[in-house]
């Protein structure tokens, strides 16, 4: 059980600057995702900490002590390998217990341990097959096996559910959620999938070419995104983002509409609004009007794409809802602007508590 | 119509084989006659086959002592072929992951397998000459050993780096030092590419004339200088059975090696290491 701190990480890779003064620090026993898109520096990020790379400048701590310059195994972390990276040649047993003899633990305790973490792990049948024998699943279960066995002080994971079909997928997420649950473990945990990481993450840590964009607990991401970047990472499918002009000092024109916000504490450049947080209404109703130009039914839900001149934007409401969408039809869209989302033009979110409605 | 297509397809394929490995045969052929039958009937079909060529190169002593000659290319391809492998194994790792002298030292040791190996016929001859390596399978094994170097270390280093690194560094992550990742992990996935180096070395060694000519004359003189010697050995002119007979017993641990080693040859180790 163990805290990471990041102390103003840099890395520079070909010439490349990946880190400039990255900053990071993760509580003992927390299960934390770094998510992001492909090239953000999540993988380099867990690398970093699990010692496969070294740090051009800052200072990592585990436990209170400096690792910056420890070689990988000294960091007393497992790491699980999106390819799994499963010795080939090595029975399943001879797998989970590689770690066990590089320690040169005794032989009653290595297969000990095995044995207890096949159990949990439900892999006993396969201890004696060769990973090629073993099915996608099977693998991963292996995999994981070989980083429980040595009790570390933290789970690194990198995509480890990558490879794995959609339905596969669900089901080990869960248990990996059931396992951090299980051991308490401090465990990191790399997605490019933002609903792993809502799932899973106690706490998430967004990431855009290098630098840190929001930290906080899946709740906190969702309900206050402090950019535009993290509103639209977060949640499925994306927030809609609509440009906004002041016209004068309570109402705002938004593409097919406008509304009016008696106390604003300064001028929004883009509105936020989640597709569950708009509402089909009469044409004459809503704050906006636009054109259904596509339902996309998905059994509990759906989601109507309406357009609004120039942009584009998605509702998600119940998929029994009685209100009938069709292609092409004029709608009029209503929303709460105390749910709606304020950034500025540099895409930063303005506090909103004092954005009351009209 | 479907037997005639296949017969004739049967008949194209004898003919190619045959064709293709005539000389083969033929010594094989040879071999098995008497001379008298080899001047009379220079055919493919022995009339009446006969081992006893065979058993006059058994019985053959003192010079042209033939369990001599296989001992030496045995033991000089053995050398010639394990000492590469040992020398390139853990260069061929730090050429691959770490890339040291992956810029020249790599590109310039592959190199030397382009130089005619004559080239280095005259200072070796006479570095041999004061090391006290002439005539010795040591020597020979040695020399050997650097002709096959570069091809195992390009084999090698090819080898290393169609690997996937994710497991060294799982083997990293799991506490390996160096040398356990190197002889527990590297070494077996290599296992493709050790054997076919092994193969091909061997294969090198043992058919290698030129430096078993030069540097042996009595003690370490390998199978193929030795055979030669049998060409002339009735006194007058070549006697072809015996000739046939010894090229035969020569050819005949490479092609068996050939055989049995082939399947081994390529295919992947890393089958379900990584991915799904």
């Amino acid at each position: 059980m163990t805290g990471i701190v990041l102390d103003g990480i840099g890395k520079t890779f070909d010439g490349t600057r990946i880190f400039d003064d990255l900053s990071l620090s993760i509580r003992s026993g927390e299960l934390i995702v770094f998510v992001g898109p492909s090239g953000c520096g999540k993988s380099t990020l867990l690398r970093l900490i699990a010692g496969l790379e070294t740090a051009t400048e800052g200072r990592i701590e585990i436990d209170g002590r400096d690792v910056t310059q420890s070689e990988p195994h000294d960091r007393g972390l497992s790491m699980v390998f999106q390819s799994y990276a499963l010795y080939p040649h090595m029975t399943v047993q001879q797998n989970i217990a590689f770690a066990l003899h590089t320690e040169r633990l005794p032989r009653d305790e290595i297969s000990a341990r095995v044995a207890e973490a096949a159990r949990i792990l439900k892999i006993e049948p396969y201890l004696d097959r060769k990973p090629k024998a073993l099915s996608g699943g099977q693998r991963q279960r292996v995999a994981i096996g070989r980083a429980i066995v040595r009790e570390p002080k933290a789970f690194l994971f990198d995509e480890p559910l990558s490879n794995l079909d959609a339905a596969l997928r669900a089901d080990t997420r869960v248990e990996i959620a059931e396992l951090h649950k299980r051991l308490g473990a401090t465990m990191l945990y790399v997605t490019h999938d933002q609903v792993e990481a809502m799932t899973l993450a106690d706490r998430i840590v967004v990431l855009k070419a290098g630098r840190i964009m929001q930290i906080g607990t899946p709740h906190d991401l969702y309900t206050a995104p402090a950019n535009t970047f993290v509103a639209q990472f977060i949640g499925s499918p994306r927030m809609n983002l609509l440009p906004c002009e002041q016209m004068d000092s309570t109402r705002i024109r938004l593409p097919g509409g406008s509304i009016e916000i008696p106390s604003l504490p300064c001028r929004p450049a883009q509105i936020g609004i989640r597709p569950e947080d708009l509402n089909l209404v009469a044409p004459t109703e809503g704050r906006l009007r636009g054109q259904v130009v596509l339902t996309e039914y998905l059994g509990a839900d759906r989601c109507v794409h309406i357009d609004l001149g120039e942009v584009r934007v998605t509702l998600r409401d119940a998929g029994s809802s009685p209100k009938i969408a069709r292609d092409g039809e004029e709608v009029g869209l209503a929303f709460d602007p105390r749910r709606a989302h304020y950034f500025d033009a540099a895409g930063d979110a303005i506090n909103v508590i004092s954005v009351e409605a009209a | 119509m479907k037997r005639a297509s296949d017969i004739l397809r049967i008949l194209v394929f004898l003919a190619a084989a045959l064709i293709l490995n005539f000389p083969v045969i033929a010594t094989l052929v040879t071999s098995l006659k008497s001379n008298a039958e080899i001047a009379r009937n220079p055919g493919l079909w022995v009339e009446a086959p006969t081992l006893g060529n065979y058993a006059a190169i058994f019985d053959a002593a003192g010079r042209f002592d033939v369990w001599t000659f296989l001992n030496s290319s045995l033991v000089a391809a053995a050398i010639g072929t394990i000492l590469p492998i040992i020398v390139c194994f853990p260069a061929a790792w730090v050429m691959a992951r770490r890339g040291v002298g992956a810029a020249i030292l790599f590109p310039a040791t592959v190199n030397l397998r382009t130089l005619p190996l004559i080239v280095f016929a005259i200072p070796l001859y006479i570095m041999y000459q004061s090391l006290g390596l002439l005539d010795t399978r040591l020597g020979l094994g040695l020399i050997l050993a650097v002709v096959n170097l570069p091809i195992a270390l390009l084999i090698l280093v090819n080898t290393i780096r169609d690997l996937p690194v994710d497991l060294e560094e799982a083997a990293r992550m799991d506490g390996a030092s160096l040398p356990t990742l190197l002889l527990r992990i590297v070494l077996p996935l290599c296992r493709p590419g050790l054997v076919t180096v092994f193969i091909l070395g061997f294969i090198t060694a043992w058919n290698e004339f030129l430096f078993g000519l030069m540097l042996t004359t009595r003690d370490a003189v390998p199978i193929t200088v030795g055979a030669s010697f049998f060409f002339a050995s009735g006194g007058g002119g070549v006697e072809w059975g015996v000739a046939a007979a010894i090229i035969v017993i020569a050819a005949a641990p490479p092609v068996v090696l050939g055989l049995f080693m082939y399947r081994h040859i390529g295919g992947s180790m890393t089958t379900g290491a990584v991915k799904g």
